[in-house]
């Protein structure tokens, strides 16, 4: 076949062939009249080909941004051909073999992705349905996205399991599929396990252990020690990477603070926001997290103070999350810092994984008490940092001195939502002292010339020609 | 269970479901325990609800009680004109929309006065969808797709405060979806 010269039924040119595998070409194609690249699915005709034309059938159900369009499903003589949307993009295969491009970002950038289609699949309704076949080369990254490609062994889940069961390369299928057992979604939360194996093993790190594990019990021999959902998966990914970003990568950064009061009504929520008001006049995005019991949020919300943007209550720059049960989800912006406000309850801050706890506590003469048994809750907790509040400095002292750390005072203070140069200065140092690096540096990297530093990039290059 | 786990987890409100059909979805899925309910993200399900029940369920310290009348309106119509909000869901697919005619001509041949209910549909066709509102002189909201009720997401919260009468209208709202709000 003369692949250049070739139009398909009037109206695809066939360019060039993208794949080949047994009995199936997949040919890149042009659209004659709306000039739209196509991905040109030619399966040759035998008695046992004719569930492969499943795939347009699957494919037709499907309505996700992740996953091909079909557009046509046409025959010959010969052959049944299949037009489908084409994925730009390298597989991942081909990126795996050139291990620079394996960073762990990449790798939690592609599982993600993947596991958010799979989850898609997995939700269908009234019939979840099962991809079967996930490995490297079936996903196409592309310079915006990640496709998932080849529908061919996918299908819906009945009760009674699949009947595609010995299809899919065995690197990456379950145990259940290869002893002909019923299979589930489990079956692809394993595919998933082995494929994220394939990515930690090809990135080579040892940084990437805790990762592995997550791979481990997501291929787990046993089903039922698997995840039980990829929302599941997901998340477990996500909280690692997230951990490990500030753990390995990024630890003098700010990702999550946690604050809490010696006893209620002490000021936690006015400190929270105030923050919250001045990492945003920092511009660095911060969202302030209501954890305790108050409903202020919604209160507030209520009156007309805030406006609801993607279950955010925002004001201005200032962005509130009020406290969602486990029913709701709402996601914080990626990247923001996020401030937890505890309200009174302690315990609950101290359980917390933050990377800096604040407490607040009284400087009033009957509410030492309660900042001593706060203190004594919280002492052990790293990242701990006091605050005395109504701008007491006396008192802060006298705590300072009792309990053998650095106290800081919060000013008296009218409006959360505006910030004072007393509140600014007093951020200002608190953040320096406990965080050890320079205000500039807060939410950059550490070393700044890592960081696309214009200026001492050019200075570099600069003292470098005059060198020569 | 989507409205009453928006309640319960979005509003954070205390919250229960009553399954008062015939359905018995609740009592399949769970075991109630020794209070006639079980616990899910903090809603309380009360499955296999008698009708000489409810006066005692309304009068626990929950601040939204969902009741789930299955098919059966002749048979709660009491119950259902003294609920605050009344929404009855439509299927408008053109082989049941047969069912949703039938309901609404009883309801109709009732005597509601005042009051007025919410009609609402899930994925209506625009066809029937148009032919059933000049018909019988109502609206009915399209609904979004919720593909978990467990998992709500922001784009629903309207929707989920206007079906549930609450806060849409004291909310400010932006860049959210108002799909009952499309034109159809």
């Amino acid at each position: 076949m003369n692949i250049q010269e070739t139009i398909l039924f009037g109206r695809y040119r066939i360019l060039s062939e993208l794949g080949r595998g047994s009995g199936t070409t997949v040919y890149l194609a042009r659209h004659q009249k709306l000039g739209g690249y196509r991905a040109v699915k030619r399966i040759l005709k035998d008695p046992e080909s004719a569930w492969k034309i499943r795939e347009a059938d699957i494919l037709n159900h499907l309505n996700h941004p992740q996953i091909p369009h079909i557009y046509d499903v046409e025959e010959d003589e010969e052959f049944f051909y299949m037009v489908e949307e084409y994925a730009e993009g390298e597989s991942l295969e081909a990126l795996m073999l050139q291990s620079s491009f394996i960073t762990l970002d990449f790798i939690c950038y592609i599982i993600t992705e993947t596991a958010n289609i799979l989850d898609y699949m997995h939700h269908l309704k009234p019939f979840p349905m099962l991809y079967q076949d996930l490995k490297p080369e079936h996903i196409i990254v592309g310079k915006n996205s990640v496709k998932l490609v080849d529908f061919g062994i996918a299908d819906f889940l009945s009760k009674t399991g699949n009947k595609f069961q010995n299809y899919g390369t065995p690197r990456f299928c379950a145990p259940e599929k290869l002893s002909d057992a019923k299979v589930g979604i489990y079956t692809d939360i394993y595919s998933i396990g082995k494929l994220l194996e394939e990515l930690i093993r090809a990135e080579g790190n040892h940084k990437s252990r805790c990762l592995m594990q997550i791979a481990k019990k997501a291929a787990d021999l046993d089903r039922s020690a698997r995840y039980a959902s990829a929302g599941d998966f997901l998340s477990a990914v996500k909280e690692q990477m997230q951990s490990k970003k500030i753990s390995i990568y990024q630890g003098h950064l700010l990702k999550k603070i946690v604050a809490a009061g010696s006893q209620p009504h002490i000021g936690t929520t006015h400190l929270s926001v105030s923050l919250t008001e001045y990492f945003n006049q920092n511009n660095l995005p911060a969202v302030y997290r209501e954890h305790n019991s108050s409903d202020d949020m919604r209160t507030a919300a209520r009156q007309g103070s805030f406006v609801e943007e993607g279950g955010l209550y925002r004001r201005k720059n200032f962005l509130g999350m009020p406290a969602y049960g486990q029913g709701v989800e709402v996601n914080i912006p990626y990247n923001a810092i996020e401030i937890i406000d505890y309200g009174s309850d302690i315990a609950g801050a101290v359980s917390e994984g933050a990377d800096m706890f604040l407490l607040v506590v009284g400087s009033r003469e009957w509410e030492t008490e309660c900042a001593n048994a706060a203190y004594e809750t919280a002492k052990h907790k790293p990242g701990l940092v006091l605050i005395s509040n109504y701008g007491n400095k006396s008192r802060a002292r006298q705590y300072a001195k009792k309990y053998g750390r650095r106290v800081y005072c919060f000013p008296l203070d009218k409006d959360p939502f505006y910030m004072t140069k007393e509140k600014e200065r007093m951020f200002d140092g608190l953040l320096e002292k406990e965080r050890t690096v320079t205000k500039k540096y807060w939410n950059c990297r550490k070393y700044p010339r890592q960081w696309r530093n214009a200026l001492s990039r050019g200075i570099g290059k600069l003292c470098g020609k005059r060198a020569k | 269970m989507a409205l009453a786990n928006y309640a319960a987890s979005g509003q954070n409100e205390r919250a229960a479901c009553l399954e008062l059909g015939a359905s018995k979805e609740l009592a399949r899925w769970k075991e109630a325990g020794k209070d006639g309910c079980f616990k899910e993200k903090g809603v309380s399900y009360y499955p296999n609800v008698k009708r000489e029940q409810i006066p005692i369920l309304l009068n626990r310290s929950y601040e939204k009680i969902l009741m789930d009348f299955s098919d059966d309106y002749s048979g709660y119509r009491e119950e259902l004109l003294r609920c605050g909000r009344k929404i009855f869901l439509l299927n408008l697919n053109p082989w049941q929309a047969y069912a949703a005619r039938e309901l609404l001509e009883e309801i109709q041949s009732d005597k509601w006065g005042n009051i007025r209910p919410v009609f609402a549909s899930l994925n209506p066709q625009k066809m029937v969808k148009n032919a059933i509102e000049q018909e019988f002189k109502i609206q009915v909201i399209s609904l979004p797709l919720i593909p978990d009720p467990f998992r709500i997401r922001p784009e629903t919260f309207a929707c989920m405060d206007f079906l549930s009468g609450g806060l849409a209208a004291k909310y400010k709202r932006r860049n959210t979806l108002l799909p009952i709000f499309k034109k159809s």
